[in-house]
């Protein structure tokens, strides 16, 4: 099995070095710029001023403490005693502060300084973002959970999204593929809608539909709005949840920290499904064919001769061995600087990254990614002047999965074993199968030729605002925001000839391009006012969004050069092949929002919100979305004195409110629309079209957004000061869908969209969370559940129900997924199975009550299925519910240790309650390869009572093309998702002249997955071809398993 | 400029159906996009499946291919869906240009008669191969708005056949009687009175023969039928080409598609160029095709519907039509390049009407070797004509008969009686791999097609047994009596 020398084309190496290079330069530019300016900055010399800084609870001292010198931007922090010292002019102050306590200041008048800093940790005091605005966390009465950065950090994820897995109670995440830089889906508070049911992204006010673009490593915190509650100041986009993104700023008078953070990686498989070798792939067709009549396949002599390994193939080519690739590596780098003076703070950051994929070698994510933040005084005490900027290029080279044809992963497990990977003898140098029937590809081959594509995109997102302090509590801020996406794709298409049906003659280049720009105005009036104990604050804003977008694409055939570099229109020389589509489209929405939060002593809390959309997806455009909350903090009740010394604090809320989703499955739904391309007629049977033109669907003028209405009520309790806990319960109902149902096809032409669908989501979060210390070990530990019940209540078509696709698993498989009132949304809908027939008598004693056999044409070996009507027949009528593919319950529990210097945490992930459907092995063709799960089959009385005798698919009884709960596997899975090890070399107490701090790790991400399911990975987001559906493994690119080093270093 | 104002949004590269309607072009444009439906196919082309039904073929394919499932009358997932929407796309549209005609500024074109024909005729067809094929079915004759219920119950095939005879009958009087030889190959693909008057005459055979009736539904008598033929024969200009040969691309040398026996062709064309959104070009050539190789005169394809010894065998060995209709590997000398690979229901049979030749290579022109193909299928030929005038009892019915046969033979020395018995078989033989095989089969009687279609063989996938419960119908879709909420029913049988 040796490799043919001349597989890789000389264009991909030169290619590759020339952008590795250009990127290499750009960092070391960066760097160089980033460094002329931290020295520029001079190291003060005055007098000491020192003194240790205790915690007031404990009095355990505090070390990382800044410090200080008040109007300038030099000062220190406290060292691992919580000491300090630093060269202060007697009369200065000296400001004290630290993530998660009180700040304090002190004037310096020569003598030692001890402070004793008021400890906030417990949420008490904390800021979280909430729509427009921020909002101390005590005062919060909607459902919202933070995420802060070093949590997101502590996952070395390249993508944001991924890194909030197991932390955010309510919300399940999802990984959609294993490829690099593919998004996870996130569902807040179950699926509310038969579209798309993520949530509204907001980046630093700026309204967007994506965040995995961004850089992890700068983003400050991470707000989850979950609640109507809170999320109805966002309207009509606002019914999956909304996603607040808060990036990182500097801060006014803090001294300038340059840092860089790196870490390298390789990637492993996880997990290997066992399949059939040659030797024991030909015995099973053998025993296929024997059972359906066939001539056997393969003589004896030539199994012998596949056990023996004398053949092209050896003893079986092993797919998964010859695709996943070995310590496919990835890198990321990120530098930052931040700080800020009197007038002015600043932070920004380059980053670059680099992720090969397990699958391929062209496999590949790269991002670069340069944002800038800054704020400026532009007259003091009265107007701010801002801006957040973010750009980032990402270059994707993925290979195809997803569907059921043209799809990598597939190859892997249906391909035979009987094909050597290369030929020399053929005219690519790959091998062809030795098994007439077998009409596959071989998939090395098939990844070899096909798959090459690359997509650059270009993102900037940001905004500009002005901020005026009009009078005491009055402030007026108005901001335009951007949001970029620019984006080229090009592939190029071979020729290749690698089975009778998969070939193609002729060279193809193809290059399309899309942009779409959104800017948003946006204008807030706020109002914070005070009396007595009375505390208000009022919020009145609108704002509108433009979003313009436009797609070109065309290609050509018979190329000059070949190879993907040189995949452009122009470079094809069939004129005749020539072929460009293009057009372009526009979205606007205008909104009016208003929210009054009012508090007494900070005891009884209330928040009303109240916004106006009108959207032109609609004909009827504009839509009002309220919400009504109230907060309790029973902990500042004087009746609750007595518990203050193990009730830190407590609090209950509830909320009421209502919100909507805007999104439309086609353009322009109200509109009779008439296509007139590809609907003509060659009259002349010629090349004289005539151009036909046809109404394109039905139009539904009277079609409204989607509503969610919600009611909750949740809990946050702090005990002894270390314990937090919180509770939420919710029940959530989700109406008037937007459906674009299939309709029967006597209609003619596109379905109508329609309003009409109800869902209900109920569930409960609870979370916990305890810190403490022993000795030198401090340690915190925390844990989250997640239970959702989602139930379909209502359809408005008249059978209630949204059937689902047939052939979703193989080409000879009916419905096994639909929307159904009274059940969870694209439950598994299909025949019950009860056993195997094990011999003829079985088979003819299966009768029904009127004494009929039940199922005729089954032969022994054959499945029971379970006629539920009693009917005497196995039909559809039968098919039943067979679960979800929703978990009824996930799970997070992660665990910090530091001791001393070193660092420890580990990140857990669990999901239960959930099937997957697994058609790695489907039963449309008699050769596809068996796994080896398919050893336990039928093959004689007694030998199994679970799968059935093998076939070619055929047989009357329909083993395999009724879907059943044969083809469903439990989707349970615990899983070790981060391991990090981090030891401090430098810690800022060390006062090293040149560097503040270092710290170095080893950290493993998916390190072990406890689970039952037989494919290569249990986390599946879908695989269905409706995004309401799930749970659908038609081979699937697994996440690999993650060791990486890196280092973090500040100056 | 008011808020909502700036929200109304307009497409952009779209008309609407307000603005849409309006002239002769526009209604041109929506009677093409009728025609269009016509060339919807592949796998599914009515065609192709209905010869899979009878007795002229065998599924074929290859041996990893999923088992063959209309050639044994077994049921399959969702099977006969895209024949349905094919029919019911083409029925729309249909009805959504005839409802707006009167919106149409027809000025003095005199158009609107013709475009109302043409729009008429094309829904008769799509019905009567719904009707054929599924037997019960919903009729539509207007299009659905969306306040209407989509769960539309089957009709009475009485109330299809009758609306079909109807639209036909308006054909018939309103389309102008220009002769073959007056029409320019720009609109050869266009419906024709002739292609009218063929059709209904087609339809009353085909429904006084299997629902045993004595008329067309009340509508159409049997001298209706006639006359109309007779008119045809009389006065369209259409004539037999002398050589039977020559209506097939295998023939490439003395091939035309836009020949004067064509009474009405699907017209396919290369156009298309590799885009699989496109539907011109034809679809079932390639599966008929010899399996992967180009041997001979003849390109690849997929080895479909091996052709039954039985068709082969029947015809006399002198008969023009043998070798114009089917491939004999052996007997074109074939038999020492073929290459057996892994053909499935190999019968030393193939098709050659509409096999992939090589004079006809769509892939020279850019085309895409599975979807560009460009063999137009005739739908009526004259002699279809001829034979049906006979069997409906013309006073030339002898004639008729001699001149096909006549053109068959090359002489005059082969002729038969003119009986019932003797049209049949030749219907049979004149039209094999034509898509009425059978259709003839099932207006002679159950018996009469069970006798035919059963099959013995050692190969079980060719042991195949008509199943008389289904009356020869084909099973409604699954899809579509879940989409109905169990308003369809269906098929006895399936």
């Amino acid at each position: 099995m040796k490799r043919p020398n001349k597989i890789e084309p000389f264009w991909e190496k030169s290619q590759r070095g020339f952008r590795l290079l250009g990127v290499k330069y750009l960092l070391i530019a960066a760097m160089l710029g980033l460094f002329s300016i931290a020295a520029s900055s001079a190291w003060a010399q005055s007098k000491k001023a020192e003194g240790t800084v205790v915690s007031s609870v404990d009095k355990s001292p505090l070390p990382g403490v800044n410090v200080m010198i008040k109007g300038t931007t030099s000062g220190t922090t406290t060292n691992a005693e919580g000491k300090f010292s630093l060269n202060v002019a007697v009369g200065q102050e000296l400001v004290f502060s630290f993530i998660g306590f009180e700040s304090q200041s002190v004037k310096f008048e020569g003598q030692p300084i001890n402070i004793q800093l008021k400890d906030n940790s417990q949420a008490i005091n904390e800021v979280v973002v909430v729509g427009y605005g921020v909002q101390k966390k005590k005062l919060v009465t909607g459902a919202t959970i933070q995420v802060k950065s070093d949590d997101i950090k502590s996952t070395n994820s390249m993508i944001v999204g991924s890194a909030l897995q197991g932390k955010t109670p309510g919300v399940t995440i999802v990984q959609t593929s294993g490829q690099p830089g593919a998004a996870p889906k996130i569902v807040i508070r179950g699926v509310g809608t038969n579209q798309d049911s993520g949530p509204l992204y907001v980046v630093d006010g700026v309204p967007t539909g994506d965040i995995n673009f961004l850089n992890p490593n700068d983003i400050e915190s991470v707000d989850v709005l979950k609640d109507a509650a809170s999320t109805a100041i966002y309207g009509a986009r606002a019914s999956n949840g909304i996603i607040l993104v808060t990036t990182k700023k500097g801060s006014y008078n803090n001294k300038m920290t340059l840092s860089y953070d790196g870490s390298f990686g390789v990637q492993n498989l996880a997990h290997k499904v066992q399949m059939a070798n040659a030797a024991e792939y030909a015995t099973l067709i053998n025993e296929s064919n024997y059972n359906v009549g066939k001539a056997p396949a393969f003589t004896d002599a030539q199994i012998a001769a596949f056990k023996s390994g004398n053949t092209p193939f050896g003893t079986g080519t092993d797919w998964q061995d010859e695709i996943f690739k070995k310590d496919a590596p990835f890198h990321n780098h990120v530098l930052g600087i931040t700080g800020g003076n009197e007038g002015s703070m600043y932070s920004s950051s380059l980053s670059y990254s680099d992720q090969k994929g397990l699958i391929g070698d062209k496999s590949d994510y790269q991002r670069i990614s340069f944002r800038f933040n800054s704020e400026h005084k532009v007259i003091k005490d009265f107007l701010k002047f801002g801006q957040n900027l973010t750009y980032t290029n990402t270059v994707d080279q993925g290979v195809n999965t997803g569907s059921l044809y043209n799809n990598t992963m597939r190859g892997m497990f249906l391909s035979s074993p009987l094909c050597p990977v290369y030929d020399p003898s053929t005219a690519d140098g790959f091998g062809r199968t030795i098994y007439s029937e077998e009409a596959s590809s071989n998939p090395v081959a098939a990844l070899y030729f096909k798959n090459q594509t690359k997509k650059v995109w270009d993102r900037v997102l940001g905004n500009a605002y002005l901020d005026f302090d009009l009078l005491k509590g009055l402030k007026f801020k108005t901001t335009l925001g951007l949001d970029l996406s620019y984006g080229t794709e090009n592939t190029f298409i071979p020729k290749y000839s690698l089975s009778l049906y998969d070939v193609n003659s002729r060279s193809r280049a193809y290059q399309g391009m899309s942009k779409s720009l959104k800017y948003t105005i946006e204008n807030v009036l706020t109002y914070d006012y005070t009396i007595g104990k009375h505390s208000f604050k009022a919020l009145a804003g609108n704002s509108i969004e433009n979003t313009n977008g436009f797609y070109v694409n065309g290609s050509m055939e018979d190329l000059i050069l070949l190879g993907l570099p040189n995949a452009v229109i122009n470079n094809g020389t069939n004129q005749d092949t020539k072929k460009v589509n293009g057009s372009k489209w526009n979205h606007r929405l205008a909104s009016f929002f208003g929210r009054l939060n009012y508090n007494y002593d900070e005891k009884y809390l209330l928040m009303v919100s109240l916004r106006r959309d009108g959207s032109s997806n609609f004909l009827k455009h504009w839509g009002n979305f309220t919400a009504v909350s109230l907060g309790w903090n029973i902990s500042n009740e004087s009746f609750m004195e007595g518990t203050k010394d193990w009730l830190s604090s407590l609090k209950i809320r509830g909320g009421w409110g209502q919100n909507g989703n805007q999104n439309v499955p086609v353009a322009y739904p109200y509109a009779a629309l008439i296509n007139q391309t590809g609907a003509g007629y060659y009259f002349d049977g010629g090349s004289s079209l005539s151009i036909g033109g046809y109404l394109e669907k039905i139009p539904n003028p009277n079609l409204v957004w989607e509503t969610a209405e919600e009611i909750g009520a949740g809990l946050d309790a702090v005990l002894f000061n270390k314990l937090n806990f919180t509770l939420d319960f919710y029940k959530k109902t989700t109406k008037d869908w937007i459906l674009s149902v299939p309709v029967p096809a006597i209609v003619g032409t596109g379905n109508p969209t329609l309003n009409g669908g109800d869902v209900v989501n109920k569930g409960f979060e609870v979370s916990l969370g305890y810190h403490d210390k022993i000795g030198e070990l401090g340690y915190n530990v925390s844990a989250n559940l997640t239970y959702n019940k989602n139930e379909m209540t209502n359809l408005a078509n008249k059978e209630g129900i949204i059937a689902g696709p047939v052939q979703v698993g193989s080409s000879t498989l009916d419905e096994m997924y639909r929307i159904q009132e009274g059940h969870s949304i694209g439950f598994f809908y299909g025949l019950k199975t009860d056993g195997i027939f094990q011999n003829e008598a079985e088979v003819k004693s299966y009768k029904s009550s009127k004494g009929t056999v039940v199922q005729p044409n089954a032969k022994p070996g054959d499945v029971r299925f379970v006629d539920q009507n009693g009917d005497g027949v196995i039909d559809k009528n039968d098919k039943i519910d067979l679960g979800s593919y929703l978990p009824k319950y996930t799970t997070g529990f992660n665990i910090g240790l530091d001791y001393k210097r070193f660092d420890l945490s580990v990140n857990i992930f669990a999901s239960f309650g959930n099937k997957i459907a697994n058609f790695t092995r489907p039963f449309d063709r008699g050769y596809y390869n068996y796994s080896s799960k398919f050893f336990d089959r039928w093959h004689g009385e007694g030998t199994s009572n679970k799968l059935p005798r093998l076939t070619d698919g055929a047989e009357a009884n329909g083993n395999w093309t009724n879907f059943s709960d044969l083809y469903l596997e439990d989707g349970d899975y615990v899983r070790i998702k981060n391991l990090n090890l981090g030891y401090t070399i430098f810690s800022p107490s060390d006062k090293k002249k040149f560097i503040s701090q270092l710290r170095v790790f080893v950290s493993a991400t998916n390190l072990y997955t406890f689970t039952d399911y037989t494919g290569l990975d249990p986390e599946i987001a879908s695989g269905a071809p409706d995004s309401w559906a799930g749970g659908v493994d038609i081979g699937f690119y697994p996440q690999p398993r993650t060791f990486m080093v890196g280092l973090s270093v500040k100056f | 400029m008011s808020c909502s104002d700036w929200l109304d949004v307009q497409p952009i590269d779209k008309l609407n159906d307000i603005s849409y309607y309006k002239t002769p072009e526009q209604a041109n444009e929506a009677l093409a996009a009728t025609y269009n439906v016509l060339c919807w196919d592949g796998w599914s082309n009515i065609l192709f499946y209905s010869e899979l039904a009878s007795d002229n073929c065998f599924n074929g394919g290859g041996t990893g291919d999923s088992a063959p499932d209309i050639d044994q009358f077994k049921k399959n997932v969702d099977m006969c869906k895209d024949q349905w929407v094919k029919c019911y796309t083409g029925i729309f549209r249909a009805n959504s240009l005839i409802a707006k005609l009167d919106g149409v500024e027809w000025g003095k074109t005199g158009l609107r008669p013709v475009y109302e024909s043409e729009a008429r005729f094309l829904r008769a067809y799509f019905y009567f191969d719904l009707v054929r094929m599924f037997g019960n079915v919903p009729l539509l004759k207007k299009p659905l708005s969306g306040s209407d219920s989509y769960a539309i119950p089957q009709a009475l095939p009485d109330s299809v056949y009758k609306f079909i005879a109807q639209d036909l009958k308006f054909a018939v009087a309103n389309l102008p009687a220009t002769s073959y030889t007056s029409i320019s190959n720009a609109d050869r693909g266009r419906v024709t009175k002739w292609a009218a008057e063929a059709l209904l005459a087609r339809v009353y055979l085909y429904y006084t023969g299997y629902y045993q009736k004595s008329d067309l539904v009340g509508v159409v008598s049997k001298q209706e039928a006639l006359n109309g033929l007779e008119d045809a024969i009389t006065n369209s200009g259409h004539g037999l080409l002398n050589s039977y040969a020559s209506l097939w691309q295998a023939d490439s040398k003395n091939y035309n598609k836009n020949n004067k026996e064509y009474v009405f062709a699907i017209k396919y064309s290369t156009a298309g160029k590799g885009d699989w959104n496109l539907r011109n070009g034809n679809r079932f050539q390639v599966l008929v095709s010899l399996r992967g190789q180009k041997i001979g005169d003849y390109l690849n394809g997929w080895g479909c519907g091996t052709v039954n010894a039985k068709l082969w065998n029947a015809f006399d060995a002198n008969d023009t039509r043998r070798g114009a209709s089917v491939i004999s590997i052996a007997d074109e000398g074939l038999d020492k390049v073929y290459e057996l690979s892994d053909q499935r229901e190999y019968t030393g049979y193939f098709w050659k009407k509409f096999a992939r030749v090589k004079a006809f290579d769509c892939e020279l022109v850019g085309g895409n070797f599975q979807i560009d193909n460009d063999a137009d299928v005739p739908a009526i030929r004259y002699s279809d004509i001829l034979l049906m005038a006979a069997e409906l009892g013309s006073a030339n019915a002898q004639k008729y008969y001699d001149m096909v046969r006549d053109r068959a033979y090359g002489d005059d020395k082969h002729r038969l009686p003119v009986t019932q018995a003797n049209i049949m078989n030749d219907r049979y033989l004149e039209f094999a791999l034509e898509g009425q095989r059978y259709w003839d089969l099932l207006r002679q009687g159950m018996d009469v097609t069970k006798a035919a279609i059963d099959n013995s063989s050692s190969d079980p996938l060719m042991n195949i047994s008509f199943r008389t419960e289904t009356k020869g119908l084909w099973p409604i879709p699954e899809s579509q009596i879940s989409l109905s909420g169990g308003t369809l029913k269906q098929n006895p049988g399936w």
